[in-house]
């Protein structure tokens, strides 16, 4: 029997994110620091007024009708046929409502903007709000919800036993306080009929209410300030009770009080301000790491420069890329970084938790080739072939040449440095009165993060 | 479902098409290039097996778990062309994934982009299905991503019993199925899909066309001779309408043979062509040479300058290129589009020769019977006509030349690895040393004889697992040049299940692998970044061991603990029973790693309620698995 036959065109896909930023395969390590300096949080949470619209959006939807319970991946799964369309309402409304919103983190914003252009004059049909098929799928991982769920589990209070999914105190406090902006009266539920159709039941419920109302939408990087009363619930989720709360807050402090414009300063200010914490010595390698793999990246990004200034792009000659003074610079400091590590990590001993293996044995190699400066590039290729974690950067051809490994295109871009979610954080504290005022925040903070990387083109073929 | 006159403009993963099937038990995808092992990975596995989880910037050991355990209970198959290069990332992939090179015995391109998908049933509600996949995409994160594509697709419900008739109904895939494994050197490696196809009948309303390389009279259905098959109304007069990004060198005896083959002439002919400023012409995506376009005009076929647009709901700011190669035939009444791989070249379709054609590429592609909606004829008869010195033309297009090894394949059987290869022209054997890369990270150099056997080279050696690791691909150099070949992991279902997790620390794979099969009948959903659930982080049960740290029920507090976990964890046994059945080999597996794990929390665990009941649940999976099948269900 023939369920069922089809013919199609296939509509644009969202860009696949490349999610292989690990130049030197050392993400692991970066992941660990990431989670003593920021726990709690993920690289896509940053904007706090989020967490609060989250918190909302599941109040509101705690009794959609479900058959399994929510421990189940099925009782998910129905919860979230729930939480996508209001996710959306709300991307929608900022798309509509902002005047810019140049870094408002509007995941899927190009599909739902078609369908804000169409909502704005009539009814629109689309119940995917403008996302292709494909968008509305990966809107579970892609989206807001997937991206400030580690937030709802671990944060103070958002939800009950950390679930993601059942309002707790906090949480119940944020959502009565966006419950309120929104009726501008005493809060009200919003039933749901056992029969409704998620999409269909939010549009008729949500959409008009939250028409005009700009001071409540996700912010942008020009104004992320939060009004009093949020800060000040918010501030006990992220800031104020437990042992990650603490460690949170001294994080984000000590990013609000340092001048520098070094990003492995902040980091040393950072591990002396946690001296006395379980994690001091895994942290007293901190500055180290952060500069020893800065320096290695940063040869990386000046191999980039210099292919990009070669008209064909082919192959280069690894004796004539050391001739140019920038990489010779890089080459010196990455191999004065090395001898730094080796010397750090022999002082601070054996009682690591953290697996460097990988980091002094780059170190060890790097050390051993003293100032010969093809050695070393040598050694830093081949690291980055075999063990970064990530997109491969250059081809290495008959041991002596260097060849792009990705399109002209893609040397537009750069490989990331390893970044600890301190920019996250920061920008929070900012929201949550940690930190007074974005000013505050060190440049350096964002520096070399989240470049995105543009696709190959695919060869030809007959 | 009603056939729809219109094509659908929508993604290749997800259609009403595909949706409430089962897991995947098997495939076979074939496509041109080397499959690109990041995308599988990170896009188009996750995608096609249904995964729950999805890579994140967050933990993903439960994402490299669940794409583990999925993996390892299906059995993919990809076929390329030889000698593309494949990709360094992700090489473990291949200890899951067949990848099949053509070529074997002649010279043979894989062009087809065919998709035969196999599902399991669900709950005896639902039976077992096949899903097929016609289109243009390869298995490219840029075929995804950056090209438009078109495809035709079915699921088509097995029944239990086989037919010879069913297998009739689909014309030419089955033979053509069986050229393919000739090429790739295991004419079982289709065998199972052979199966599939006696259980259930082809649609009715549509055909299938096929190349296969090789030199063929007209007794053979491949190439353009298939066209001859396609019954078209012998009344009335002849239009033809192409839309392809690449027209190969087609003269003009191979233009009036193919036409022929639907008692067409050239005049009838109209090809979409792009202009020079064309967007799409920067790139240089779509190919055709200037004397292509001279034999074309000059003898009677109409160019016409194509707009970028193939469907009514494209956007304007869709960027992405056409790679859809599509026809249409109009004949009388009767209206074909023809939905596939070939581009409109000799390679293709066949060129000219003594007695018939030659054809160099596998393709494959459906040929679908309308009577309205959208025609790629009524569009070409609104645009202009396209002059030659307008095109976007290209200069001759030189074939690379041959490095010498046109064909290898490796395998692995968990004690050996054996390669077999194929050299031209002068049939020598590739160098004696063999590079081989294992899950280690690491490479060894092998030096062993090569024996001649037939038309190929052979050579094998010892390789123990415990002794030397995984290995996942070999290099071999023949006249100096360097050909990296994927290992095909040949070992049974219960040595791969022993394998660690990939990506994940060696001391998390036993409790990942607890997790994901606990969740799969019915325990609670693990997400990614989410803590390991209670009782599965074998570390914290043991450090419970210390009596302090025991749990101090009273007596009526431990019955109630051990009663409640028990009734939860008989949840899970019933879960497992529904599906037991002692043919299914995987499942009674499960079972058994069921009692490993519940009697592990029973000699571990110092709370005596969860140390009873994970007894109690132990000895039922024992009992059951010892009655078996339907006795283990009934208990």
């Amino acid at each position: 029997m023939v369920v069922s036959h089809e013919w199609l065109f296939t509509e644009p896909l969202e860009q696949i994110n490349i999610k292989r930023g690990d130049p030197l395969g050392w993400g692991d390590i970066a992941e660990k620091y990431s989670n003593m300096l920021a726990p709690g949080l993920s690289k896509r949470t940053y904007d706090a007024r989020w967490i609060t619209i989250l918190c909302w959006c599941i109040y509101v939807s705690k009794n959609a009708p479900r058959k399994d319970p929510l421990n189940t991946r099925n009782g998910q799964l129905e919860q979230y046929q729930w939480l996508r369309p209001l996710e959306l309402i709300w991307i929608a409304c900022a798309l509509s409502d902002h005047n810019d919103t140049k870094g408002v983190q509007l995941p899927g914003r190009r599909g739902v903007q078609k369908w804000v252009n169409v909502a704005k004059t009539k009814q629109a049909n689309d119940n995917k709000f403008g996302l292709s098929t494909d968008q509305w799928n990966r809107y579970r991982y892609n989206g807001i919800y997937g991206a400030y769920r580690v937030a709802l589990r671990k944060l103070h209070g958002l939800t009950k036993n950390g679930d993601g999914w059942t309002p707790d105190y906090v949480g119940i406090e944020l959502a009565n306080w966006m419950n309120k902006k929104l009726h501008e009266i005493e809060p009200e539920e919003i039933e749901i009929k056992p029969l409704s159709k998620p999409e269909t039941h939010w549009r008729n419920n949500i959409w008009n209410k939250l028409n005009n109302k700009t001071t409540i939408l996700p912010t942008s990087s020009s104004n992320i300030i939060l009004p009093k009363k949020e800060q000040k619930i918010l501030y006990k989720a992220l800031f104020c009770a437990g042992l990650e709360c603490e460690r949170r807050r001294i994080v984000a402090e000590t990013i609000g009080n340092v001048e520098t414009d070094e990003y492995s300063d902040l980091c040393l200010q950072i591990a002396k301000k946690l001296e006395n914490s379980d994690d001091r010595i895994d942290l007293a390698l901190l500055a180290s790491f952060s500069q020893f793999s800065d320096s290695a990246i940063d040869v990386f990004r000046e191999i980039i420069v210099i292919m990009r200034g070669n008209d064909e792009c082919t192959k280069i000659a690894i004796k004539t890329l050391v001739e140019d003074t920038n990489l010779l610079k890089k080459i010196c400091s990455v191999l004065d970084e090395a001898n730094e590590w080796l010397k750090k990590s022999t002082e601070i001993g054996i009682n690591i938790n953290i697996d460097f293996d990988s980091v002094n044995e780059l170190a060890k190699l790097i050390s051993n080739k003293n100032e010969d400066d093809i050695g070393i590039l040598k050694v830093l290729i081949n690291h980055h072939l075999k063990n970064g974690g990530g997109r491969k950067w250059f081809n290495l051809i008959d041991s002596d040449y260097l060849e792009p490994a990705i399109s002209i295109g893609g040397l537009n871009s750069k490989p990331n440095f390893y970044r600890f979610r301190l920019w996250q954080l920061a920008q929070m504290a900012v929201q949550c009165g940690v930190i007074k005022q974005i000013e505050d925040l060190p440049e350096v903070l964002r520096e070399g993060d989240d470049e995105e990387i543009p696709n190959e083109v695919m060869k030809y073929e007959e | 479902m009603k056939n729809n006159p219109n094509p659908l403009w929508t993604s290749l993963y997800s259609s009403p098409c595909s949706r409430g099937t089962g897991s995947l038990k098997a495939a076979i995808f074939t496509t041109f290039e080397a499959p690109d092992t990041a995308f599988l990975v990170e896009d188009f596995l996750p995608e096609i097996l249904g995964l729950d989880r999805r890579l994140s910037d967050v933990s993903n050991e439960y994402f490299w778990a669940e794409l583990d355990d999925k993996l390892k209970r299906s059995n993919i198959t990809i076929i390329s062309s030889f000698g593309k290069e494949i990709s360094n990332d992700y090489k473990w992939l291949w200890k899951y994934i067949q990848n099949y090179s053509t070529g074997c015995n002649n010279k043979a391109i894989q062009h087809a982009k065919l998709w035969l998908i196999h599902r399991e049933g669900i709950n005896n509600d639902k039976p077992e299905t096949l899903e097929i996949h016609i289109s243009s995409a390869n298995l490219t994160k840029s075929a995804f991503e950056k090209q438009i594509q078109s495809t035709w697709r079915t699921v088509i419900s097995l029944s239990k019993e086989s037919a010879e008739s069913n297998r009739k109904s689909w014309g030419v895939l089955p033979l053509f199925l069986e050229e393919l494994g000739k090429s790739c050197g295991n004419c079982e490696l289709i065998d199972y899909f052979q199966d599939l196809l006696e259980k259930a009948k082809a649609p009715n309303d549509v055909t299938f066309l096929a190349s296969v390389p090789g030199t063929y009279n007209r007794r053979k259905p491949w190439g353009s001779h298939g066209l001859s098959k396609l019954k078209l109304d012998n009344r009335g007069s002849t239009k033809i309408g192409v839309l392809v990004p690449y027209v190969g060198n087609l003269n003009q005896k191979d233009l009036k043979y193919w036409t022929g083959e639907i008692d067409g002439n050239l005049d009838d002919l109209t090809l979409m062509w792009i202009d020079k400023n064309h967007p799409w012409a920067n790139d240089d995506n779509w190919k055709m040479q200037s004397k292509t376009f001279k034999n074309l005009s000059g003898n009677g076929a109409k160019i016409v300058k194509f707009d970028s647009i193939v469907h009514d709901e494209q956007p304007e700011w869709d960027n992405r290129w056409n790679h859809s190669k599509i026809y249409e035939i109009q004949k009388g009444n009767s209206r074909r589009i023809i939905v596939t791989s070939a581009n409109f070249s000799p390679s293709a379709w066949g060129k000219r020769v003594n007695n018939g054609i030659k054809i160099n590429n596998f393709e494959f592609g459906v040929v679908i019977r309308k009577k309205s909606g959208w025609s790629l004829i009524e569009k070409s008869e609104l645009l202009d006509e396209l002059i030659h010195d307008d095109a976007h033309l290209t200069d001759d297009i030189q074939e690379s030349p041959n490095k010498g090894l046109v064909w290898a394949l490796a395998k692995w059987d968990g004690q050996k690895i054996n390669v077999k290869a194929r050299t031209v022209p002068n049939n020598k054997h590739p160098n004696r040393t063999i590079t081989i890369f294992c899950d280690k990270k690491l490479t060894k150099n092998i030096e062993e004889m090569w024996q001649k056997e037939s038309k190929l080279w052979e050579w094998s050696t010892d390789w123990f697992q415990n002794k030397n690791g995984i290995p996942n691909s070999i290099l071999i150099n023949y006249n100096s040049h360097i050909t990296k070949i994927p290992l095909i992991d040949s070992r049974q279902y219960d040595e791969k299940e022993l394998d660690p997790i990939p990506e994940v620390d060696l001391e998390r794979s036993r409790e990942l692998k607890y997790a994901l099969l606990l969740e799969r009948y019915g325990g609670q959903f693990v997400n990614d970044a989410d803590e390991t659930p209670e009782y599965l982080d074998i570390e914290e049960i043991k450090s419970l061991k210390n009596p302090n740290n025991r749990n101090s029920n009273c007596e009526s507090d431990y019955s109630l603990s051990w009663l409640v976990q028990s009734r939860e964890w008989f949840t899970i046994i019933d879960n497992w029973a529904n599906k037991y059945d002692t043919s299914l080999y995987e499942i009674e597996k499960d079972g058994e790693k069921f009692i490993e794990y519940f009697s592990l929390i029973y000699k571990e665990s110092f709370d005596i309620g969860i140390s009873v009941a994970a007894k109690v649940v132990a000895e039922e999976f024992k009992m059951r698995i010892a009655k078996g099948g339907e006795n283990g269900k009934k208990s």
